[in-house]
């Protein structure tokens, strides 16, 4: 288990009171963190993945399986289309 | 499902004899608008009466000095006349300016005067040079200043029955010269949103001894300008009598506010393209000198 | 031209081989969509509505149904009413509810072209003729175009259920605004209190469609036991199999979706439109159903790019260096919810190191189709607003305007939009290359002016499959499920022959149908070659370990003892005298040492990099009719590094000459009565060729290190700076600074005209 930043931006913000305000999540990789989120903000699960991506540390991470390293910040933001 | 009559006439009394029988019919030459209105449902005619097995119909033939050009002659091979190229270059270069090479390779003059939109090319450049057209119908043959063919936007004077069987136009004049712009926002394929034609005749001394001046795109039909013309008779195209060319085309104009253009640039533009083509013309009827 | 010829000690990358699709695709034998023909087919025609908002009472399609040639009418009634979802297409997300309700109209028409019913008959014209006796009773409600109208609080609604995301606390009452976006940075009124020069401006431009030259087509034959086939045209067939099994509520295994060649797509090819009205046709007809759309339609009914007004306040030091940027950003989003401002917000301002910002965006619906991708979506508007008022800003200071860019570019280290930090990017080179470019330092003629803007795109890149195997001749056969959009099939060849060190021409590429191969996403988001061409060369790098393995196996020595190298094996044991098995004898002998050899690769990299881009234009103004020519257009870009040299420029050329027209004639124009006023070819105004100079390009090589051959994206970028590039230069050459777009005679008449 590792503490880590959230911070939901855009769509993301939406499930957490729409502010856009940083919290910290304990969960030892993405799909855990997606669960401990789902559990906070239901229906998150469902737009994890589809409508939104993960950038951890900066990093847009699409291995759910990667250990979060501790104290890391998990950025979440909407998936853009490109042409 | 309604499916429109095709026939292939192989004279004009039959053409006539075909096009009396059914006021709805349409005259297929080139059909480059014909065609494209029909498929977008904008026409939907039970008969169409192409003209292209008509004797005479398809080419430019000798008529007095001047010259008659067939209403299925297509405005690529007005280029490969050589005496009408160099006796009109305005009124080639006009029609050689509507949509595409492939378009043109099919198109018409006499297409594009009873297709009767304001914005015809070919059209101002005939006014300009004083051509007419010949028209064949149930009561025989009359001939028409081709400024005086269309009524309104997509509407001509042809009675029922009637059809232009060819374009007239005179020798180029000593001293003679033509010329037509247009302004579109692109460099070709498009319509203009502005055109002008200007025909002048110029003596030895430089002097304007004859103007005619037209405009394009900017009333409901292609107008012939006289007092156009007129401010340039007597004068060496000086300043003021330029001036007072732009003036009288501005007082002609009565456009439309439409996604082509507005009314007060339309107006603004017929009188700066109008110089233009003026001194297009006046170099080269001081060429021809 | 200054592209690389197989520099680098590489064998093909670089080079400019001959596309393998070329012959099919210049003699007409190449098959798109609106070509395709199956036995026994029926044709479809669609029924649209004249109305941009209207509320649908009733439709009976009784006499059409009775018309001889009529096999079958679908309307709203026909599809499955649908939870709200959200799924993945091309790599952003849309409602699935929403992609149903452009495929057809569902109790409400939302704007002029939307669909209302579809038939289909044995013959075109009775199609059209039943269309002609379908009977829709409409309550034709106000409509709304415009972006600010569109926001007040008593605007025609589009859906009374719409509430703004992100405003806290959460709207009480629906809006058509769909969404609010905002991030700030830093104290911008402090940092702008501090600025030496200040530059603000509202800036616009309409909504703009991709233009591709093939309209949306495709034939869909669905059986009585559940099982499809759909053949179209489209830059993602795995996206056309999700979509229509999701509308239609099916198994997406009951679907296979062949792609055709594909005449354009710009990312507007990455929904569906057509496909499942055709599947239900087929359904209820029992005959595959083609359903092609004219042109007229594909600019009211398909998905065009947003329209937008950006209010921008942008200040810097003495020296030039960027204190502040207040941006706020409104996107016609057309009728449906969608991606626009979203990406405005990343894109706007990341290309340089601001003291301090504050982005505001709202994305609006409006009674218009709704918008879809084109090429770097949603990104060229902005940049337009930021780059323009850069160019003020830069002229205001007296400093030259790349120097400006220069002073407050961003570099390897800085942050990104993300957070994290921006690897091995370009810029910088990009903009010295511009800075001694000799367009830069030419001379101007009268009337003329000079402009530059500089921009970036993220890029992508997701998941691709692809299947690399002998043939017994040692040729060597690639598969992919990339739709080749810009010359795909060459560059997968040459990253296949670069990595097994083989002639290109002994390897064939072949598109495959999504029953054919895993799934791939679509082609579009400057990402295929890079993707799928890291698939691709996993797949050959597994085909040579075979290979090495066979071939130890011939030479009877140990795997270890075997290199790869020209073409062919190297036996490393000194007993064997250095002896070499050439591909086409290990292929020879593959099914006595094996079977056959094939490899499979699946992968989905995000290790790819921001592509940047920095533009050059002349343009001459007749300052008496505003008329404006471009007379020279010089494009700069990070490539990464070039696989196929011309595709690359190709690219360039294509994605410049694009923002061209938008800059200076592309508008959608709407009458008094909400109706797409320019529906064709004729007054929606590309460019032709006429109106453009030769597009010269500078590609700059900074390649990506986390691809084998370097490669970033290069397809989306080149159509983001040429908005204020033009704009720049034509502001300069008119005199007088012009904020909105297009830059039509008519405006910068009017513009000369008003500064007097």
């Amino acid at each position: 288990m590792s503490r880590v930043r959230i911070v939901p931006t855009g769509a993301a913000a939406e499930y957490f009171g729409g502010s856009g305000e940083e919290f910290d999540a304990e969960a030892g990789n993405l799909f855990q963190l997606v669960e401990v989120l789902d559990a906070r903000a239901p229906g998150f699960g469902d737009a994890a993945g589809v409508q939104l991506v993960f950038a951890v540390n900066g990093e847009v991470t699409e291995d759910w399986t990667a250990p979060l390293p501790e104290r890391a910040e998990v950025l979440i933001v909407t998936k853009i289309s490109g042409g | 499902m309604p499916q429109p009559g095709y026939h292939a006439p192989e004279t004009v009394q039959q053409a006539i004899a075909l096009l009396s029988k059914e006021p709805g019919a349409r005259v297929l030459a080139g059909g480059t608008d014909l065609i494209v209105q029909m498929r977008s449902g904008r026409i939907a005619s039970p008969l169409i009466v192409d003209l292209k097995r008509i004797s005479g119909m398809i080419g430019i033939r000798a008529s007095g000095d001047g010259f008659a050009i067939g209403a299925a002659t297509p405005c690529t091979a007005l280029k490969k006349d050589a005496a009408f190229a160099a006796a009109w270059p305005g009124v080639v270069e006009a029609a050689n300016l509507i949509g595409s090479v492939q378009v043109r390779n099919r198109a018409t003059m006499a297409g594009n005067l009873c297709n009767a939109s304001p914005a015809a090319d070919s059209v101002p450049a005939l006014i300009a040079a004083g051509a007419t057209c010949l028209i064949a119908g149930p009561s025989g043959e009359r001939e028409l200043p081709v400024e005086q063919l269309a009524t309104g936007p997509g509407r001509t004077g042809l009675a029922t029955g009637e059809f232009v069987v060819e374009l007239r136009l005179p020798a180029r004049p000593k001293g003679g010269g033509d010329a037509y712009l247009r302004l579109i926002p692109r460099t070709e394929m498009d319509i203009a949103v502005v055109g002008a034609g200007a025909a002048l005749v110029i003596d030895a001394a430089g002097t304007c001894t004859a103007a005619r001046i037209s405009i394009g795109a900017v009333a409901p039909t292609a107008l012939l300008v006289a007092d156009a013309g007129a401010a340039l008779v007597g004068s060496k195209f000086d300043d003021a009598a330029l001036g007072r060319m732009g003036e009288a085309v501005r007082a002609a104009c009565s456009p439309i506010d439409d996604k082509r253009g507005t009314i007060s640039y339309r107006t603004d533009m017929a009188a700066v393209i109008a110089r233009r083509a003026v001194a297009i013309a006046r170099q080269r009827a001081g060429e021809a000198n | 031209m200054n592209a690389p010829e197989a520099k680098s000690g590489f064998r093909h990358v670089g080079t400019r081989p001959v596309r393998p699709d070329g012959i099919d695709k210049v003699t007409g034998k190449a098959i798109y969509s609106p070509d395709f023909v199956a036995p026994g087919m029926l044709q479809g025609a669609i029924l649209r509505s004249p109305h941009p908002h209207a509320r649908i009472r009733s439709i009976d399609t009784s006499k059409a149904e009775a018309l001889p040639g009529v096999k079958a009418i679908v309307t709203a009634d026909d599809f499955p009413t649908l939870k709200s979802l959200m799924v993945t297409m091309g790599e952003s997300a849309g409602n699935i509810i929403h992609v149903s309700r452009k495929c057809m109209a569902q109790g409400k028409v939302l704007y002029d072209g939307h669909a209302v019913a579809a038939v289909a008959a044995t013959s075109a014209v009775i199609a059209a003729e039943a269309l002609k006796l379908i009977e829709v009773d409409y309550e034709v409600l106000p409509h709304v175009i415009d972006i600010d109208e569109a926001m007040q609080p008593d605007a025609p609604l589009l859906h009374e259920d719409m509430v703004t995301e992100g405003v806290q606390p959460r709207p009480d009452k629906p809006s058509n605004i769909p969404t609010y976006v905002s991030k700030t940075k830093g104290d911008v009124a402090e940092a702008l209190g501090r600025a030496a020069a200040v530059v603000e401006g509202r800036y616009s431009m309409p909504m703009v469609h991709q233009g591709y030259i093939e309209p949306h087509a495709c034939v869909a034959s669905w059986n009585a036991d559940g099982q499809a086939n759909i053949w179209c045209s489209t830059q993602g067939a795995f996206v056309v199999r999700m979509l229509t099994a999701s509308v239609l509520g099916i198994s997406q295994a009951d679907i296979r979706v062949t792609p055709l060649e594909i005449g354009g797509g710009f990312g507007g090819k990455t929904t569906v439109y057509l496909e499942p009205v055709a599947m239900l046709l087929s359904r209820k007809s029992g005959r595959p159903v083609r359903l092609a759309m004219t042109r007229e339609e594909v600019f009211r009914a398909s998905g065009p790019a947003p329209g937008v007004q950006i209010d921008f306040k942008i200040g810097a030091t003495a020296d030039g260096y960027l204190l502040g940027a207040d941006l706020s950003m409104k996107y016609n989003v057309g009728a449906f919810p969608g991606n626009g401002v979203q990406v405005g917000l990343i894109t706007a301002l990341y290309h340089y190191r601001f003291e301090s910002f504050a982005m505001h965006g709202w994305n609006v619906v409006t009674n218009m189709p709704g918008i879809h991708a084109y090429r770097a979506p949603c990104a060229p508007q902005v940049n337009f607003a930021v780059e323009s008022a850069i160019d003020e800003l830069a002229y205001k200071l007296g400093i030259d305007p790349i120097e400006l860019r220069l002073k407050n570019a961003v570099v390897p280290g800085d942050p990104g939009f993300t957070g994290g930090t921006l690897g091995e990017i370009g810029f910088v080179e990009c903009l010295e290359a511009a800075k001694a470019h000799p367009h830069y330092s030419a001379p101007l003629g009268p009337n003329q002016g000079r402009g530059v803007a500089a921009s970036y795109w993220i890029n992508a890149g997701g998941p691709s499959v692809a299947a690399v195997s002998l043939a017994e001749d040692g040729s060597v056969l690639v598969t992919t499920g990339s739709p080749d959009i810009g010359g795909s099939r060459a560059s997968m060849a040459i990253m296949a022959a670069e990595t097994l060190c083989i002639p290109y021409e002994k390897v064939r590429v072949t598109i495959a149908d999504t029953s054919a191969i895993g799934f791939s996403m679509v082609t579009g988001g400057s990402r295929t070659t890079y993707a799928t061409g890291k698939a691709v060369i996993e797949a050959a790098e597994t085909i040579i370990s075979i290979m090495k393995a066979r071939a130890a196996g011939m030479w009877g020595v140990d795997v270890a003892d075997v290199a790869w190298g020209d073409g062919e094996a190297i036996c490393l044991d000194p007993a064997k005298d250095n002896q070499r098995l050439p591909i086409g004898k290990i292929a020879a002998r593959m099914n006595n040492t094996g079977g056959p050899i094939s490899a499979e690769a699946s992968v989905n990299p995000h290790d790819y990099l921001p592509a940047f881009g920095v533009h050059i234009c002349d343009s001459e103004v007749d300052p008496e009719t505003g008329q404006t020519t471009i007379v020279r257009y010089t494009a700069i870009q990070d490539v990464g590094r070039a696989i196929h040299a011309d595709y690359c420029e190709g690219q360039i050329q294509g994605g410049a000459v694009q923002g061209i027209g938008w800059a200076l004639n592309e508008a959608f124009i709407h009458d008094k009565a909400g109706r797409l006023d320019n529906p064709g070819f004729l007054d929606y105004r590309v460019p032709v060729c006429s109106d453009l100079p030769m597009i010269d390009t500078v590609m700059v090589e900074k390649p990506n290190p986390a691809h084998p051959f370097g490669v970033k994206g290069v397809g989306e970028v080149p159509i983001v700076p040429p908005l204020a590039t033009v704009a720049n230069a034509v502001s300069r050459a008119a005199g007088v600074r012009i904020r909105d777009l297009p830059l039509s005679p008519d405006r910068v008449y009017s513009a000369i005209k008003s500064k007097g």
